[in-house]
């Protein structure tokens, strides 16, 4: 769902300030410096949050891209 | 997610007001984002976005570092962009886990090379004190203090080195308590069990740190408390990231940092400025009168009592008061001076701005009166008209934002970080009523001039009306309704005047008044019996909406004029006291009438027709 891949990009863009209009689908936390193992936890955390679900740690830790996080949202939302 | 329109809505005027660069607007509609939507990527975009200058406010910038024996990265944004919100620019540095002994006591380390403005040592019960946080607390009393002595000395060594070797603010969290005791029940059957032992630690850490300046405890077990301990923890963060504080309490966590974090940066409002109707008492004293506004100590009259409570408490730590409401000065007076229910009166109030004189302008003025910047004001309204209205044009003032809900105005009030105080003077405590004193002395110098300006820019014209078929069922009904300015409360129903006005001895007459508002209608009713050479007045009220206008006096003189047509030599009326009428005790007095009876019902007034009569007020058409 395009709206879901837009609304993943503008929480990464916010949370590790990076311009919105350079992130594909493909980015990943090793193209952005912020998105650290610290940073992941501040992603775990607001997506926890913006979509009202729990995230078990060993998934967490896998949500590493902005692919994996759209498709872990479609399956839990 | 919940609200998620109303959280649409707040983000996409905040981005529109990012886009447009209306600093105002940003800042207006950052607090709604935040408050509706209170996520770490509404943090982040805040403090990615929102400017920090304002036209009369420059950023204040500070360094706090975090030493901390947790993961409290994750409400550093918060507390970043609600620093930001009240323009403060934080730069935040974090030591090492579990490192803050060392990073102290070694001079050359990072914590001193930053030179940080604030240190906060964040740290919990099971790190600082893994004895306590684990046991049962099934200890005698002699090993209960060496226990205690064991936690408490190592911190206050921090406490010590620290202090002498950086002039930073400190602030150190307290233990917080357990869900639940590890030893149940039993724990508090116990002398020194977990729970005691933990407060025995706190109340330890307390005393030291009152020792030294500049040295504030943080009641972190009380900031748990009060959210919810089962809440505050998110179990699985502990233990897979070692972020003990769920998403949803993050905020609340940095909204306790933010308390200290305001004062020491001289960030604080100085005057609390006040509406009146519908926040100081339930209801529009215009509409209702002083006997149908709610105030009191029964539902809902208590809610505004509590709020009333709650703002003499933020005077007592030395913030002036002031007033702003769009209202009848007199009115308004009426119910401050001598409604029997109000905690606050006239003294408490360093300025009052009671008109109709847009808010922004009143607050400007009440600034300079007392000389403080616009930006120590915070405007307590419950209309959230007024509030956007002032977000919008005086962005330096710390609106607070009510709920809507009146049972919530006292504890939003209390909560509010910008009447944050760490030290207190009793030069403080005693500014308010410095103020008042002040303020009482040049008003009865410059009362006459003023008042009289005010009357003239009330633009207000009178008529006479008759009874008549559309007049009488008003008429009847302000002698049934006004308790207030009424000399005789004599109640009548529409066919006992309808009666009167057949009766040749009797003179029976409304009064309309136009302001430059609007029409009032019919807000005033006189009824006059000619008994020989005598005027009667039987009959004498005046709606509350216009107490404190003059009104009374044109009345008078209409009066004096009848009888004087009518060949009288003189006026009389009764004035029958009750337990409402106070305001219309002054009236015959200060119009010229004598007292020539007296009895357990009231007094008798005379005034004379031969010598001067009343004359027409000059700003009454």
């Amino acid at each position: 769902m395009p709206q879901r891949l837009d609304r993943v990009k503008q929480i990464i863009s916010t949370l590790f300030n990076v311009d919105e209009g350079s992130l594909t689908s493909t980015s990943a936390a090793k193209d952005i410096p912020a998105w650290d193992s610290m940073g992941q936890l501040m992603l775990i955390l607001e997506l926890e949050q913006q979509f009202d679900i729990q995230i078990p740690p060993e998934r967490g830790e896998k949500l590493t891209s902005i692919s994996e996080i759209v498709d872990f949202v479609e399956e839990s939302v | 997610m919940k609200g998620s329109i109303e959280i649409s809505e707040a983000k996409a005027a905040y981005t529109k007001a990012v886009a447009d660069k209306n600093a105002a607007a940003m800042l207006a509609h950052a607090h709604t984002f935040l408050s509706l939507s209170p996520t770490l990527g509404t943090a982040q975009q805040i403090v990615n976005t929102l400017p920090l200058d304002l036209p009369d406010r420059a950023a204040v910038r500070r360094k706090v570092a975090f030493l901390r024996s947790y993961t409290v990265e994750p409400s550093i944004p918060f507390l970043r962009a609600l620093a930001r919100l009240h323009g403060v620019d934080l730069t935040v540095k974090v030591g090492d886990f579990n490192s803050y002994a060392q990073e102290v006591i070694d001079p050359a380390s990072w914590l001193y090379q930053f030179n940080p403005d604030i240190v906060i040592l964040a740290s919990q019960t099971r790190d600082v004190a893994p004895d306590l946080w684990y046991g049962s607390g099934d200890v005698s009393p002699e090993e209960a203090e060496s226990l205690v002595s064991s936690i408490v000395s190592p911190l206050v060594s921090i406490i010590d080195c620290l202090r002498s070797r950086t002039s930073a603010s400190l602030i150190i969290q307290n233990l917080e308590q357990p869900e639940i005791p590890n030893a149940g029940l039993l724990d508090s059957r116990r002398k020194t069990g977990q729970e005691e032992l933990i407060k025995m630690v706190n109340r330890r850490l307390s005393l030291a740190a009152l020792k030294y300046d500049g040295v504030y405890i943080l009641d972190y077990d009380a900031l748990v408390a009060r959210h919810g301990r089962e809440r505050w923890t998110d179990e699985r963060k502990w233990l897979t990231s070692r972020s003990p504080v769920a998403a949803n309490c993050l905020i609340f966590a940095a909204r306790e940092y933010l308390r200290f974090v305001l004062p020491l940066s001289g960030r604080l409002s100085k005057v609390l400025v006040v509406d009146l109707d519908n926040t100081l008492w339930g209801g529009i004293i215009g509409e209702d009168g002083p006997a149908g506004i709610k105030i009191g100590p029964e539902y809902p009259g208590a809610t505004y009592l509590s709020l009333q409570r709650a703002i003499l408490k933020i005077a007592d730590r030395g913030v002036l008061l002031a007033i702003c409401s769009k209202n009848n000065l007199a009115d308004a007076l009426e119910v401050l001076e001598n409604h029997p229910e109000m905690l606050l009166r006239p003294k408490h109030f360093a300025a009052i701005r009671i008109n109709w004189i847009d808010k922004a302008q009143n607050l400007r003025d009440i600034a300079a009166e007392l000389n403080v910047g616009i930006d120590s004001i915070a405007f307590l309204d419950d209309n959230p008209v007024e509030r956007q209205r002032i977000k919008l044009e005086l962005p330096e003032v710390s609106v607070i934002d009510l709920p809507a809900d009146p049972a919530g105005y006292a504890s939003t009030l209390l909560s509010s970080p910008v009447f944050e105080r760490l030290t207190i003077t009793a030069e403080d405590r005693a500014r308010g009523s410095y103020y008042s004193a002040q303020r009482e002395r040049k008003s009865s110098e410059s009362s006459a001039g003023s008042l009289e300006d005010f009357y003239r820019s009330l633009e207000m014209k009178s008529e006479i009306v008759a009874v008549t078929p559309t007049t009488l069922a008003r008429i009847a009904q302000l002698t049934q309704k006004t308790n207030q300015l009424n000399m005789t409360t004599k109640r009548y129903t529409e066919s006992e005047v309808q009666a009167m006005t057949r009766d040749p001895a009797w003179n029976l007459f409304g009064i309309k008044i136009v302001d430059k508002f609007g029409d009032n209608g019919i807000v005033g009713a006189v009824f006059l019996k000619v008994v020989g050479d005598t005027i009667d007045i039987d009959t004498f009220l005046l709606s509350c909406r216009v107490i404190g206008r003059t009104v009374e006096t044109m009345i008078l003189s209409r009066v004096c004029d009848i009888g004087v047509a009518a060949g009288c030599s003189k006026l009389i009326g009764w004035f029958l006291p009750t337990k409402k009428n106070e305001p219309a005790a002054k009236i015959y007095p200060d119009s010229g009438f004598s007292k020539i009876e007296e009895n357990e019902s009231g007094s008798l007034w005379q005034l004379s027709l031969r010598g001067e009569l009343i004359k027409k007020p000059e700003w009454i058409a």
